[in-house]
């Protein structure tokens, strides 16, 4: 039933960005692109040849896939149904390593490529999530002293309900600081605007621009699979423990699409921050952070 | 003590404010005559120094801790506008700092004025020493206790002569009264705390009074830093009525140094704001050679350092005296080096400004801006006599 | 304990992190406005609804007093000297953003120490209240010193009152009516007088920071050309 859960992840994480878009249509007064748009886009993608800059190497061939293979491995070990397989003994830091390792199999593709633009996006991704890091590693770790479990299943779902209602405040404050990881690692407003697709501002596809066929259905694919993933950190981080199995897995999944939603209203009623601001919101992020370790520990 | 000092408060505030009043009356139209446009509307002065009186009363007479710090906070808020009555650079300065250094004061002390109350519910000593703290931060800021002083020599030394000797003469006693009602709440617990915290801002008061009046350069300031130091001499008192066994002679010389100070203060403060408007600078190096040029103010500004410096015939040699007598060895020791730095600072201003040759020629005064003060030396002059034949043969109280 | 008054602490709390690094006055204004609302109407919340029925009202007229005082009419008073005075919109710190936002930081952790140390929470309605108080006067204190702005040392003093009352309403002190409103009264006038400095300062030194209000001091007499005696505009 496990592997049934991780199946049903990896096939819906592209409806999450069709009800982000959506979402956005709706408050732009336009129909919008249909919920669907995405797995047409990677099937037709699919299709296509794959192109390869000239001066490109292997590690150019390989990155895409590599990356997704990362993205898919952390999809695999994440608790879908609340616990249980690999999630009940993997550190919960394990979980960000492997989306770290696809990110640097991006980077790696985005430098081979040689092109000065790439390289540029590949800096500001590195400098990111460098800045990120923080954040991520205080939530862990108030997680870890809230739960007092360090695998990825206890540290995210061992909240009882009772010591949920005590430790709201500081859960509320982690989530916020999450929050801005959340958006800020799926380049989504205010950090990043995925509307100017491709262009010199965005962070993450600006390494993405001579991937082309298949290559680049992989991107897309693994972006939507890291963007359910985040949320569904985010969501079992602060919803208390109630059960395992398909309920858990059901509430997880209507829960992201909630945070889909929240995520398309954000976009649609948010200005991009500009460049040099966002290193300043991520520490206060880490401030926040580091505050509901603070209560947490004070209280 | 609280009671006797809130009695000496309320005969003296009204006599103060009758005094500057009456100075006002002869000093603001000569005032806006010589200093040109500008000048907040009479009517609104008078206004506003009337309140600031009635706010002043009402601090000392408020029935509870609360209601003072409501009190203590309208003086500053009524008193702000006329430190400002020039309306120049200097004196908005003056006022910007006066409103906010002593309004942050004053939120401290409205905490700690919490921390107190709270502390009455839970009985910790802990947090009645928190809260007195607090008090003392707030409360010693309105009141001129260095290191908050800092709004003190810029505010006495731009208001007109006759705020200046309010502001120095009653408004700092009124704050004192405030402290002094928090330390009589303390338990005994707590009491050595606020002793020593009282007597150590008091101590650094005077010095920091005596370190800035050598070599000061103007006049006015000279005065307000003779209000800090004296301040600190109070405080000094205050701590050691708590300490000592027999406290009746501390606590009759604070009450004696209360009433002289603000006295003698506003005699000098009335003199120097007389020389302001005929020189129109507060520069000592400018006013010099006052025995030739305007002999009646310089017989009332003389005497007038002379007595703020406690020289015998004036009060204020009496109470210092019952300080140094009763003091500790050590206490003692320090605050006498310090008054004589500060004796030595003003007198040097003090003969400078009278002895000598004039060497700008100031514009003729009007008598009867010289009226207030010369009564007001007259009773203290009387006042310190009688003093000094009654205590001094009997060798004490 | 999940109660709304333990929200509005940690409200509170993100509030004093985002005006340490609050670049825009206006901005700022609000986040003070903010503040000020959960202030005003934290007694109703603190109150003990279980055992205590009803509040009087006394608490019902202080909460609307002091919501209406503190997070209507103060900024609204704030907003209308920035503009009269055309002061620039930004805030120029002396201690940079990120630092400030840090010793805020700090402060929270003394603050949270402090409340351990003196075991308040025995004590108080909310357990947050105190550090989360402390805090706030921390704040205000570094707005009031790190700012080069008359009208952030305004702001400042906003925000250290605003702690002070949050601390007043943590520890359930009850002073009556009278004082209540005294104290918001004086806090109202000194604002308004401030606020009218504020427009007489620009008017006078062509400027509102503070940097140009140092004519006065021990010195300036024996050097009788300051440096600031012309303005540098």
């Amino acid at each position: 039933m496990n592997i049934l859960c991780i199946i049903l992840a990896a096939v819906m994480a592209p409806l999450f960005i069709g009800i982000v878009n959506q979402t956005k249509a709706f408050f732009a007064g336009r129909r919008g692109p249909g919920m669907f748009r995405l797995y047409v886009d990677i099937c037709k993608l699919l299709r296509k040849s794959c192109p390869r800059p000239r001066h490109s190497t292997w590690l150019f061939d390989i990155a895409q896939s590599a990356s997704l293979a990362a993205v898919i491995a952390a999809t695999a070990v994440f608790p879908w149904t609340g616990g249980g397989g690999l999630s009940s003994f993997i550190p919960a830091a394990v979980f960000f390593y492997l989306l770290a390792a696809g990110r640097f199999f991006t980077v790696i593709g985005a430098l081979d490529a040689g092109s000065a633009f790439e390289g540029m996006g590949a800096s500001r991704e590195v400098q990111f999530s460098a800045l990120v890091e923080p954040i991520i590693f205080t939530v862990l770790g108030f997680l870890v002293l809230l739960t007092g479990d360090i695998s990825l299943s206890g540290a995210l779902s061992g909240i009882a309900p009772e010591s949920w209602k005590a430790n709201v405040i500081a859960l509320v404050l982690a989530f916020i600081a999450f929050l801005a990881v959340f958006l800020l690692e799926n380049c989504r407003v205010p950090f990043d605007d995925p509307e100017t697709h491709l262009e010199l501002t965005m962070i993450h596809e600006a390494m993405l621009l001579d991937v082309g066929g298949p290559d680049l259905a992989f991107a897309l694919y693994g972006a939507a699979l890291k963007f359910e993933l985040l949320a569904a950190f985010l969501v079992m981080m602060f919803m208390p423990c109630f059960g395992q199995g398909w309920k858990h897995a059901a509430v997880m999944f209507i829960a992201i699409a909630l945070l889909s939603a929240v995520t398309g209203v954000v976009e649609s009623v948010m200005a991009r921050f500009r460049f040099l601001k966002t290193p300043h919101t991520l520490m206060g992020a880490a401030l926040v952070a580091a505050l509901a370790v603070l209560i947490h520990v004070c209280f | 003590m609280e009671t006797a000092l809130k009695q000496l408060l309320v005969i003296l505030t009204p006599a103060l404010f009758a005094a500057n009043l009456a100075q006002s009356f002869f000093y603001l139209p000569e005032a806006a005559r010589r200093e040109g446009g500008g000048h907040m509307p009479h009517p609104l002065y008078y206004a506003l120094i009337t309140l600031f009186f009635g706010a002043m009363m009402f601090a000392i007479l408020a029935p509870s801790l609360p209601l003072m710090w409501v009190a203590v906070e309208l003086t500053t808020l009524v008193s702000a506008p006329l430190i400002a009555c020039r309306r120049d650079r200097g004196s908005l300065e003056a006022m910007w700092k006066y409103l906010l250094i002593c309004s942050i004061g004053i939120a401290f002390a409205l905490f700690g004025t919490m921390l107190v109350l709270h502390a009455q519910s839970t009985g910790s000593a802990r947090w009645y020493m928190a809260g007195f703290a607090f008090v003392l931060a707030g409360y010693g800021t309105k009141m001129g206790l260095a290191p908050f002083h800092t709004w003190l020599p810029d505010a006495h030394s731009e208001a007109p002569a006759p705020v200046s000797a309010l502001l120095s003469g009653a408004l700092l006693n009124c704050s004192f009264f405030a402290i002094v009602r928090f330390r009589e709440m303390m338990p005994e617990a707590a009491a050595p705390f606020c002793d020593n915290a009282m007597l150590s801002l008091g101590i650094l008061s005077v010095a920091v009074g005596a370190v800035f009046m050598v070599r000061q350069t103007d006049f006015k300031r000279l005065l307000a830093y003779s209000s800090v130091e004296h301040m600190g001499i109070i405080a000094v008192l205050y701590s050691l009525c708590g300490t000592l066994d027999d406290d009746r002679i501390v606590a009759a010389a604070l009450l004696l140094h209360i009433a002289a100070h603000s006295l003698t203060k506003t005699l000098l403060f009335q003199t120097a704001g007389n020389l302001l408007l005929a020189f129109g600078t507060r520069a000592v190096s400018v006013v010099q050679g006052l025995g030739v040029s305007m002999k009646g103010q310089a017989v009332l500004w003389l005497s007038g350092i002379v007595l703020i410096c406690a020289m015998p015939p004036s009060a204020l040699f009496l109470s210092e005296l019952g300080l140094v007598a009763s003091a500790p060895v050590w206490v003692s020791a320090i605050v006498l080096a310090l008054l004589f730095i500060v004796f030595a600072a003003m007198m040097k201003v003090g003969l400078s400004m009278t002895m000598g040759r004039p060497i700008a020629s100031p514009e003729p005064l009007p008598k009867r801006l010289a009226i207030v003060p010369a009564a007001l030396l007259a009773l203290l002059v009387a006042a310190g006599i009688a003093g000094c034949a009654f205590v001094l043969p009997g060798g004490g109280v | 304990m999940l109660t709304i008054s333990e929200i509005a602490m940690a409200l509170f709390l993100i509030a004093d992190l985002a005006l340490a690094g609050a670049s825009r006055l206006k901005y700022a204004i609000s986040l003070v406005a903010v503040q000020g609302w959960i202030v005003g109407t934290l007694p109703v919340f603190l109150w003990d609804w279980q055992s205590g029925g009803c509040p009087g009202a006394r608490i019902w007229i202080i909460a609307l007093v002091n919501s209406l005082v503190k997070g209507a009419a103060l900024p609204m008073l704030l907003n209308y000297a920035v503009r009269k005075a055309r002061t620039r919109r930004e805030l120029e710190p002396i201690v940079s953003f990120q630092i400030s936002r840090i010793v805020v930081f700090l402060m929270a952790v003394g603050g949270f120490a402090v409340g351990r140390l003196l075991h308040i929470h025995e004590t108080t309605a909310s357990e947050l209240a105190v550090p989360v108080a402390f805090t706030t006067m921390g704040t205000g204190c570094l707005l009031i010193c790190a700012r080069k702005k008359a009208i952030t040392q305004v702001l400042g003093f906003l925000v250290l009152e605003n702690g002070i009352s949050l601390f007043g309403a943590g520890i359930l002190l009850e002073y009556g009516l009278v004082v209540e409103l005294g104290i918001l009264l004086d806090v109202f006038a000194l604002v308004f007088i401030l606020g009218i400095a504020i427009f007489q300062i620009n008017r006078t030194f062509a400027s509102t920071d503070t940097d140009r209000l140092n004519r006065l001091g021990d010195t300036h007499l024996m050097h009788p050309h300051h440096k600031h005696d012309h303005v540098h505009d």
